[in-house]
């Protein structure tokens, strides 16, 4: 025993190879578990399909990456994941930066338990939630019994399976994502600046849109960014929530894998949901820092 | 004055009244599920009819329900334990290690957080299937640890500066050797770290549904993964049943990290994102 735990202290952490003896097995899941099998799906990615559905090496080509591009259903769908994403952000946003207004500057009894409320939906399941959607937003659900019981309308509506009910389960899910990052952004301004403005004449919305609002858009556009990109890979809501006809890029990846093995096509739309993430992480990034560079410029020419 | 006090009460309260509604938001499919799952009716019919503890007796008696549940338990922990193993593993080697490309690493290691999980799913569901190892638990645990351990990793990795080195030459000048300083000495100081790192790392495998659902087959499937199936496929009120029983277990577990560790915002939003 104490022989062996020699052996091994040697080995972790006396050996010239001490370093790398300490990082090999997570080397080894990043590397057989993440690097080539990504590589790999990558150039399958640019494989042809084989409509036997029997994966088979060809030249290498674009074209399942251009079919988003060209035909009109690949067109269709991509349009509809750009769309979903950009709604269901800007929802959530209208909806998150009130709320992290108050949490920032009000002072609530209970404030400890709201933010444990909010958060609630990282630890439920997002199967789970959208299940309670089903029971809520169904033709005999709970909206349609109200409805119904105060004689607003007559006849069930057809609230589920439409663009409507997935965004209002996307939103469920990824308003805790949004309100964080501009509630921390909000709480780091201080309130005397606010103050400072409205003691020198501005009304209490002028001080809001001069001084507050510019100074949380880095947690605005950070939350925004988050809530589109996962909004793009969402899977649940858009297929259970919008419908057998309601596609979008993460419906269409896994119906071409269980359904017409279109391994290729699957991969493209995987690496181009991969792509168009990044370019929605990078560009508001690139965008901020130059206008606060600029911003940085005015002020020392001013001074 | 008067009505200076009297407005801002009334923003006050409307403040009040919008964070309310908020909430209600947030916690309305969950709450409806609750019910639902004691509902004595045979379909999802609102209102309740009556109670009954009918479909959680279905819910335990039916095989695939509890084979599906153990799976999943199973598989979290030891995804929780080969995770926060290798995190604090890498952590290490990557916090003292002075050599070049070190921060390349960091980045790739973490890079796994960032990636959309249908991609990794699929890639994955690929390379693991030529090998044959689809149709077991194997594929899933791989995958599971590839989406949590960047994690405990990034709550080490900010941990250990906070391990003041002469702590640790002091424990070497007393005779201990590495592994005794690391096990008595340097675990201890960032234990809390360690402690959420495994536990965010059972949660994030328990609740795990993209990885799964590629990776799983008609035998070895989740819970996450059977509950989706059976919403796509019949819906039973025993799904009701089990929801209620998993979202319990989920909301209890996040109430023990709350008392132990500390639940912070950020830490518990980017481990997701």
């Amino acid at each position: 025993m104490s022989r062996f735990r020699l052996t091994l202290n040697q080995m972790l952490f006396r050996s010239r190879w001490s370093t790398w003896v300490q990082l090999l097995p997570a080397l080894l899941i990043i590397t057989f578990v993440f690097l080539i099998p990504l590589v790999q799906l990558f150039a399958v990615s640019l494989w042809e399909y084989d409509p036997t559905g029997v994966l088979r090496a060809t030249d290498p080509t674009a074209e399942n990456y251009l079919k988003y591009l060209r035909q009109p259903f690949y067109r269709q769908v991509i349009t509809r994941t750009l769309r979903l994403g950009f709604i269901t952000s800007t929802v959530c946003l209208l909806l998150a930066y009130p709320l992290a207004y108050i949490l920032a500057r009000m002072n609530f009894k209970h404030k400890s338990l709201l933010m444990f409320l909010l958060i609630t939906p990282l630890f439920v399941s997002v199967v789970v939630r959208v299940f309670g959607w089903i029971v809520i937003m169904d033709r005999e659900g709970v909206v349609n019994y109200v409805l119904q019981a105060l004689h607003i309308t007559k006849q069930p509506l057809r609230i589920l399976k439409t663009e409507y009910a997935v965004v209002v389960g996307l939103v469920n899910v990824l308003l805790a994502f949004m309100v964080m990052p501009i509630y921390s952004s909000l709480e780091s301004i201080r309130p005397s600046l606010e103050e400072a403005a409205q003691t020198l004449g501005a009304s209490p919305i002028k001080a809001w849109l001069r001084v507050t609002l510019p100074l949380s858009i880095p947690g605005v556009l950070a939350g925004w960014t988050l809530a589109f990109i996962m909004t793009l890979s969402s899977y649940v809501q858009p297929s259970v929530l919008g419908g057998p006809s309601y596609f979008v890029m993460a419906t269409v990846l896994r119906s071409q894998i269980t359904g017409a093995l279109n391994w290729p096509m699957a991969a493209a739309t995987g690496f181009t949901l991969l792509a168009i993430g990044l370019v929605a992480v990078y560009v508001p990034v690139y965008l901020i820092r130059r206008v606060f560079s600029a911003n940085l410029e005015e002020g020392s020419n001013r001074g | 004055m008067a009505s200076r006090s009297y407005r801002s009460r009334f923003i006050n309260s409307l403040a009040i009244l919008y964070v309310a509604l908020i909430v209600i938001y947030i916690l309305a499919p969950n709450i409806i599920i609750m019910i639902m799952s004691f509902n004595k009716a045979q379909y999802f019919i609102f209102p309740p009819t009556g109670l009954s503890l009918t479909w959680f007796r279905r819910a335990i008696s039916t095989s695939g329900w509890r084979v599906a549940f153990s799976n999943s338990l199973v598989l979290a922990l030891i995804t929780a334990l080969v995770s926060t193993a290798l995190g604090v593993l890498s952590g290490l080697a990557l916090h003292r290690g002075r050599f070049r490309g070190r921060e390349v690493f960091i980045n790739v290691f973490l890079s796994p957080l960032v990636m959309p999980q249908l991609l990794l799913g699929i890639a994955l569901l690929l390379f693991l299937g030529q090998l044959g190892l689809v149709g077991s638990l194997m594929p899933l645990f791989l995958g599971h640890v590839l989406v949590t351990f960047p994690y405990v990793l990034r709550l080490i990795l900010a941990a250990l500066p906070g391990v003041s080195a002469n702590v640790e030459e002091a424990a070497y000048s007393l005779g201990a050797d590495e592994i005794t300083t690391v096990l008595r000495v340097t675990l201890p100081i960032i234990r809390p770290a360690v402690l959420s790192g495994w536990m965010f790392a059972f949660i994030l495998s328990f609740d795990n549904l993209m990885i799964s659902l590629f990776l799983a087959s008609a035998r070895v499937y989740t819970l996450p993964v059977k509950i989706l199936e059976t919403l796509e496929w019949e819906m039973d009120p025993t799904v009701a049943a089990v929801s209620t029983i998993f979202m319990l277990l989920s909301i209890g577990l996040m109430l023990i990290l709350d008392r132990t560790v500390g639940l912070r915002f950020d830490t518990s939003i980017s481990s997701r994102a």
